[in-house]
């Protein structure tokens, strides 16, 4: 089964990910800007007190084919786009799949944070912030995103 | 014409009442019959599928490990992968075609997938029209069926998943004339007696299938004419009631095929599965006719034991299709050049009986009995079946290695993917029944360690750099005796850091810690962690006197392997109704369970009991980079050994005992940690590697004088510490002063640092 399609030129996702109700056309995600915006995973392998160092940047993560960022990347997005449709079914059926693969990136325990808000279970939300919190590395951005839920 | 009237009369009451007797009898043994049918509603329990294989690009897999899933999942290698449960390999690309699916989220149909590799794992995935994909998600495997009391396993079929030439093969070998009789056919009767009387003995038989579906409802093999006579009026009564395709599907579903130890298979679904490590619909022609010829004597057939038995067997059976015009003479010749095909038996043949358990036990809670029975649900689990086969393996070896002249030892096994709190695979025992996994309550002993420090990290002043006396310490009990706890090895080692106490499990220091601490803290923090009640708060809870299961015992690691985070484990990710409708996803949801930077400082100490401390022997049987973090267990008179650990991605719990409670002579290093370091070795999965709390910073702390170290000297262990604790540093490589005997004094009294 297909969940996402990745033309590297464009960026372009293509969903076939028949999670309930529909299957999606073509959806614009993961732009540049978004991705700017977003910290990175973490790097699975911090001995050292900062991870900071060790993490990709960004744009050289979107140029890039083939690493479980890269896949894990392509989840979020999608995860988002179905939260923000309202599909928090499939939003949140995407988002464990992506946990699967990379347990310890805090965007994910963030975005799933973002879904359980959004289906109403505000104690689910904070505590995916506290986790969240937790995995950052002391990355700033994810600590800012993980506060917000902690604070809901 | 009125000569012998009452006789007459008499005559024919007797005649009547003969008949009102046959119907009477019939009528009964038609209810019976078929209230039998439909307690066995074959198309209805609930059926259970392990989790679907997920390739995606950065996966590190080879296509050699592909390959190996790919016929875990009973995929066929031909040369072009074409058709649905089929896979072609070269040296940097797979191709495969998966099997249509319903599953969760609607139908998956048959795709193809063209998998290519570097060096370091899949390095893309594409369809058949060559666009890359993000993930491939696989058909999963059927593991079960979810019965009212004949055990789980079956693997039921519905009709549309019965090959065609499955039934008439069936028909022209066991019952020629089944579209047309009535239950019983008396040709075939007249000319079996023929034969007999020919040969003078019991040759031949001419039981319907009909007939054959009664005889295994009731498992009844005598031969005897009272029988023959109850089977016959069943068989037309339940022909009376039930069409030709009703009968031959509960036939396929019913029929014993086999004998793996103490289970029977009964089914060509489960015989398939059994046999070939395949699904029915998936069999070639000649495997068909070798499970059909099974019919007629498993045992005498079996075809693991003669081979060649079977082989003659399947052979006639080929040229009885042939005859009958089922299978072209050309297929005919081709079916009898193959092999029998078997499928490897390294495992319970995909019968994953304890982990069916949980899966029963945790539906028990949100479903009535009825509809897990009767209500044909579909069942997504956790369950990886390679990590399963890689489990059993290793219980299966390790207890031969370790049994020698001890009592008979058992095992229990739990792994999961800690993140999600998913069971991955379940091991029960060494053989179905008492799920020891589930059931088995016993002492932990120092497995319960963990618990005790970070309850001290929690709510002392103090790291993991602190320094403890371990030394005698005697404990007053309520009852006005006094405890006098020892080391295993007996004798105290002084003043020890905190980590080291920990790794080397050192008794005195741990109750000085935990009295500090308090006993009630910690009892209420080891419920916190995974348990449902407060265990009691006595002293010796601290050394591990509590009895729980492995299944408890993976809940608590669990929660510390995710950093502090706890949720119930979970054996069912969805439920779907038979109309492919969701009744149930089972989400994520976590609690916090305890302080991440507490967890974490505790999780680099069991990182030390790895590498330098109970756990090296097991640690140094891992691949090299593979760090983990775990704890051994051992409880009083070396009743149980304990292992739990894990990596980044999964949690490992193993125990070894005996079930009458007798001493195995085993520690938990050197018996459970066998079977973890088997396990772990053998699965695909990451050093352990937590990202660092904000507020702790990691620091190479001498593990014996606690103060501040390089990293390359001989005693430097990286410890979590907290910002606010780092300990002044070391001058060259501290320990040396610990060597000459000048140990520093740092008083512990439960503020220092």
């Amino acid at each position: 089964m297909i969940i996402a399609r990745h033309r590297s030129a464009t960026l372009i996702l293509v969903l076939a990910f028949a999670q309930g109700c529909t299957t999606l056309g073509p959806v614009p995600a993961a732009e540049s800007n978004e991705a700017a915006g977003v910290p990175g995973p973490t790097s699975s392998n911090p001995t050292t007190s900062s991870t900071a160092d060790s993490r990709r940047s960004a744009s050289a993560r979107a140029s890039r084919l083939g690493s479980i960022q890269d896949t894990t990347q392509l989840m979020l997005a999608q995860a988002r786009t179905d939260r923000v449709a309202g599909r928090l079914d499939s939003a949140e059926s995407t988002i464990e799949r992506a946990l699967r693969i990379e347990p310890n990136n805090p965007l994910l325990w963030i975005e799933l944070g973002e879904i359980k808000l959004a289906s109403g279970d505000r104690a689910q939300a904070r505590t995916m912030g506290r986790r969240a919190m937790s995995l950052s590395g002391g990355d700033a951005a994810i600590e800012n995103s993980a506060r917000r839920l902690i604070n809901l | 014409m009125k000569r012998f009237p009452k006789l007459g009369r008499l005559f024919g009451f007797t005649i009547l009442g003969a008949m009102l007797g046959a119907v009477l009898f019939g009528l009964y043994l038609g209810w019976q019959v078929t209230r039998e049918f439909a307690e066995r509603g074959w198309d209805t329990p609930a059926r259970v599928y392990a989790a679907p294989l997920e390739l995606y690009p950065g996966r590190q897999l080879q296509p050699a490990n592909v390959a190996a899933a790919l016929e875990h999942l009973g995929y066929t290698r031909i040369a072009n992968a074409d058709s649905p449960g089929s896979y072609s390999v070269t040296r940097q690309m797979l191709d495969l075609t998966s099997r249509a699916f319903m599953g969760p989220n609607g139908l998956r149909p048959a795709s193809f997938f063209r998998i290519e590799f570097d060096a370091s794992g899949i390095r893309t995935i594409s369809d058949e029209s060559n666009t890359p994909l993000a993930i491939a998600v696989l058909d999963p495997m059927l593991i079960g069926s979810i019965f009212p009391d004949h055990g789980e396993d079956r693997i039921v079929l519905s009709p549309d998943e019965v090959p065609t030439l499955l039934i008439e093969g069936l028909k022209a070998v066991e019952d020629r004339r089944f579209d047309n009789h009535f239950g019983v056919d008396i040709r075939g009767i007249a000319r079996a007696a023929w034969v007999n009387i020919r040969s003078g003995s019991l040759e031949q038989g001419a039981s319907t299938l009909t007939q054959q579906l009664i005889r295994s409802y009731y498992l009844d093999t005598e031969r005897t004419w009272s029988r023959k006579i109850r089977e016959a009026f069943m068989s037309v009564a339940l022909e009376l009631q039930k069409d030709k395709d009703e009968i031959a599907h509960a036939y396929v579903n019913e029929v014993y095929l086999g004998q793996d130890g103490a289970r029977a298979i009964h089914g060509f679904g489960l015989a398939a599965r059994y046999y070939f490590g395949r699904p029915l619909g998936e069999l070639q022609v000649h495997q068909l006719a070798m499970l059909i010829g099974q019919v007629r004597g498993p045992s005498f057939y079996d075809p693991r034991r003669n081979p060649q038995r079977a082989k003659n067997r399947r052979d006639l059976i080929l040229s009885q299709m042939a005859a009958f015009g089922l299978i072209d003479s050309q297929t005919h010749d081709a079916a009898v050049q193959m092999a029998l095909d078997l499928a490897p038996t390294n495992t319970n043949g995909g019968y994953y009986a304890g982990f069916l358990d949980l899966v029963r036990r945790q539906l028990r809670e949100d479903y009535e009995a009825d509809s897990l029975e009767s209500k044909g649900l579909r069942v997504f689990t956790t369950i990886d079946p390679q990590i399963q086969a890689v489990a059993e393996a290793a219980v299966h070896d390790q207890l031969e290695a370790l049994q020698a002249a001890r009592p008979r030892l058992d095992a229990a096994v739990i792994v999961t993917t800690p993140q999600n709190a998913e069971v991955k695979a379940l091991v029960g025992g060494r053989q179905p029944g008492f799920n020891r996994a589930l059931d088995a309550h016993r002492q932990v002993g120092s497995l319960i360690k963990p618990a005790v420090y970070l309850a001290a990290l929690e709510s002392l002043d103090i790291s993991l750099a602190s320094l403890i006396e371990d030394g005698p310490i005697d404990v007053k009990l309520e009852d006005g005796s006094v405890w006098s706890p020892s080391n295993f090895e007996g004798v105290g080692n002084g003043e020890v850091t905190i980590a080291r106490a920990l790794a080397e499990s050192l008794n005195m220091a741990t109750v000085r810690l935990g009295m500090l601490a308090g006993v009630g803290h910690v009892a209420e923090l080891i419920a916190r962690l995974g348990l449902d009640a407060t265990p009691s708060a006595f002293p010796s809870l601290l050394l591990g006197a509590i009895d729980l299961t492995p299944f408890e015992v993976a809940g608590i690691y669990n929660t510390l392997a995710s950093g502090g985070f706890r949720e119930p484990l979970r054996a069912v990710r969805a439920v779907v109704d038979a109309d492919g409708q969701i009744l149930q996803h089972y989400r994520i949801e976590i609690e916090q369970a305890a302080q991440p930077d507490a967890v974490y400082a505790l999780n680099r100490a069991l990182v030390q009991v790895m590498q330098r401390g109970t756990g090296r022997t097991a640690q140094r049987r891992l691949p090299a980079g593979l760090t983990t973090a775990g704890k051994t267990g051992t409880s009083d008179d070396l009743r149980d050994s304990w292992f739990a650990g894990f990596s980044n991605d999964h949690l490992v719990v193993a125990w070894v005992g005996n079930d009458a409670n007798e001493s195995i002579g085993l520690t938990g290093s050197a018996g459970a940690a066998r079977i973890w370091s088997d396990i772990l070795a053998d699965l695909e999965t990451r050093a352990f590697a937590p990202p660092t709390p904000s507020g702790v910073a990691d620091i190479w702390i001498d593990y014996n004088t606690g103060l501040a170290t390089d990293s390359d000297c001989a005693n430097a262990a990286l410890l979590g510490i907290s910002t606010r604790d780092i300990p002044p540093p070391a001058r060259r490589c501290g320990s040396e002063r610990v060597r000459f005997g000048s140990r520093i004094r740092r008083l512990f009294d439960g503020s220092s640092k």
